[in-house]
């Protein structure tokens, strides 16, 4: 039997059945949820940036570009570590995190948020201009009450300001659309930065919306059938979101100079 | 050969100890606070709900998430008048670590967090012990003390702490923020359901009460550090920045709650020769910190 005696750990005890609240915020189907933005807050990492929406709270630390110890690398690593505080539920976590053994590593939901951010962020970085370098990102959510998908676009919009923050050279800052295609008695319709995935089919791209809108990133969860048409309208909208929070990232970035 | 001039915060990173030095000499410290002046505490956010308590609480430039939290526990009986600790855990945020793995700073924070909260019987084990009510036709009644299910139970607290931006030790103001995390902690009513299908499931009911402490005025750690420059010691109150952290070892770290001395702490790492008047000085800056802090 494996005891940790690194940590002082609370007896493991019965979980009670918490009444039902719903402390969502209405919002109209095609709105973006309103966001407040920080950054700066941490005085020891090189950027941060602090972003609340609605009630999900998000946190970002920048640390680098810091020389790394060893043999010589001709571009910088770059690592994303994403971790939800102890007390705070975890998408979907019934389902990923079941059997997860590791009590006190990255759970499979905060790997796979890690990966999907590592993955969209990594083309925009110019890692040329950092050899022998790390530059490590390290995501806190401090509350959750959304989605996976609908917290991965917006952890990825709260990393582009913190790295923009840290200063650290970037092609373009990444944004993130999400929305999803609720089925209703044979009607479809398209909701805009959802709150809840509610069985609908949900939809995440990432964008470098600069030029020609790249996509770096896309994630499609669901179970619906798909066709072009019907896909093509689904990132067409989540470009329509990326965009409007870029404009809303650059008109705060400006207000900061 | 010219001679090289360094700004005082390069001169800190590259020799602290010189830096140190001639900060002191010219009367002031290398974060430019005078020698007997602490750093802000200030709470900025509270959130709370039938699970957790959230508290954001900014001290200079540091800024603490602490949670506290509760599990329940099902005992076979217990014994009145004792007092028990909060089950705590700290992360601080520093870049690349080896994930998982707590620092020894993290490890002996919370050692001596847990500690010091039992020895200062804060929290009495009467205040955490309950018996599940029954839930009959939308009404509370004491369960049957015949019937199997009244056993008692237990809250356990478990707080976890988040620092960003750390910069100084850390011991006081966790201690701080687990004290007053206790006193915005609010407990729910746990019953049972009078149906055998949920028999052995509990469940929250969201009346709130606080949580019942043994703590009659605001107990609160501060630290300081000796400093000995020609002769003189030099009593430095809430250490900052690495120059105070990496040099002066001879410190002390003392609780006090404004009347009473809760805890002293004292480590005289630089071997100097520490006088009566000292140790009294210390004491009484305590006090008086902690009577301005509560009055607040």
């Amino acid at each position: 039997m494996n005891i940790d005696r690194r940590r002082i750990i609370a007896p493991e005890g019965i979980t009670p059945i918490y009444p039902k609240t719903s402390s969502q915020q209405s919002k109209d189907d095609n709105d973006i949820k309103k966001m407040f933005i920080k950054t700066g807050l941490i005085n020891n990492a090189n950027g941060s940036s602090y972003m609340e929406i609605d009630n999900n709270i998000i946190e970002v630390s920048v640390f680098g570009p810091r020389p790394i110890r060893g043999s010589f690398i001709d571009q910088a690593s770059v690592s994303v570590e994403c971790k939800f505080l102890p007390h705070i539920s975890q998408p979907n976590e019934g389902i990923f995190n079941e059997n997860d053994g590791k009590k006190h590593g990255l759970t499979n939901i905060e790997q796979k948020i890690s990966s999907y951010v590592e993955t969209a962020i990594l083309p925009s970085i110019l890692l040329k201009k950092y050899p022998k370098s790390t530059i490590d990102l390290h995501i806190t959510i401090i509350e959750n009450n959304t989605s996976l998908l609908n917290l991965i676009g917006w952890i990825i919009n709260c990393s582009s300001i913190a790295l923009v923050d840290a200063g650290i050279e970037i092609k373009d800052i990444i944004t993130s659309g999400q929305v999803n295609l609720k089925t209703v008695d044979g009607n479809e319709s398209v909701i805009v930065d959802p709150n809840d995935n509610d069985n609908s089919l949900e939809v995440l791209v990432s964008y470098m919306n600069l030029k020609n809108d790249e996509i770096v990133g896309l994630w499609i969860e669901g179970s619906n059938d798909l066709d072009n048409e019907v896909l093509n309208g689904l990132i067409t909208k989540c470009n329509e979101m990326s965009r409007k929070i870029r404009s809303n990232i650059n008109a705060y970035l400006l207000s900061q100079q | 050969m010219d001679s090289i001039s360094f700004p005082p915060e390069v001169l800190e990173r590259i020799i602290p100890d010189l830096s140190l030095e001639r900060h002191i000499k010219s009367g002031i410290r290398p974060n430019y606070r005078n020698f007997q002046e602490f750093r802000n505490i200030e709470i900025l956010k509270v959130i709370s709900n039938e699970k957790l308590t959230t508290l954001y609480i900014k001290n200079g430039i540091t800024l603490i998430i602490a949670t506290i939290s509760y599990t329940i526990n099902e005992i076979m009986n217990y014994t009145p008048n004792q007092f028990t600790s909060v089950y705590p855990s700290l992360s601080v945020s520093r870049g690349r670590t080896i994930s998982g793995a707590p620092t020894d700073e993290e490890m002996n924070l919370c050692q001596n967090l847990y500690e010091t909260l039992l020895a200062n019987k804060f929290l009495p084990l009467d205040s955490l012990v309950f018996k599940p009510k029954l839930k009959v036709d939308d009404e509370f009644i004491d369960i049957d003390e015949t019937d199997f299910s009244s056993n008692l139970h237990q809250f356990n607290l478990s707080i976890n702490f988040k620092v960003l931006g750390r910069s100084g030790p850390l011991f006081d103001i966790l201690y701080y923020s687990l004290i007053e995390c206790l006193k915005n902690f609010k407990l729910p009513e746990i019953y049972m359901e009078d149906s055998i299908e949920l028999r052995n499931q509990i469940f929250v009911n969201p009346v709130l009460t606080p949580v019942k402490l043994n703590i009659q005025n605001n107990p609160i750690s501060s630290n300081f550090g000796i400093y000995k420059l020609n002769d003189e010691n030099f009593i430095l109150c809430d250490l900052e920045n690495e120059s105070e952290e990496s040099n002066i070892i001879t410190k002390s770290s003392i609780i006090s709650d404004g009347e009473n001395l809760l805890n002293f702490n004292f480590i005289n790492g630089n071997l100097l020769d520490i006088t009566k008047d000292d140790l009294i000085q210390m004491i009484k800056l305590s006090e008086t910190r902690s009577k301005k802090l509560s009055t607040q």
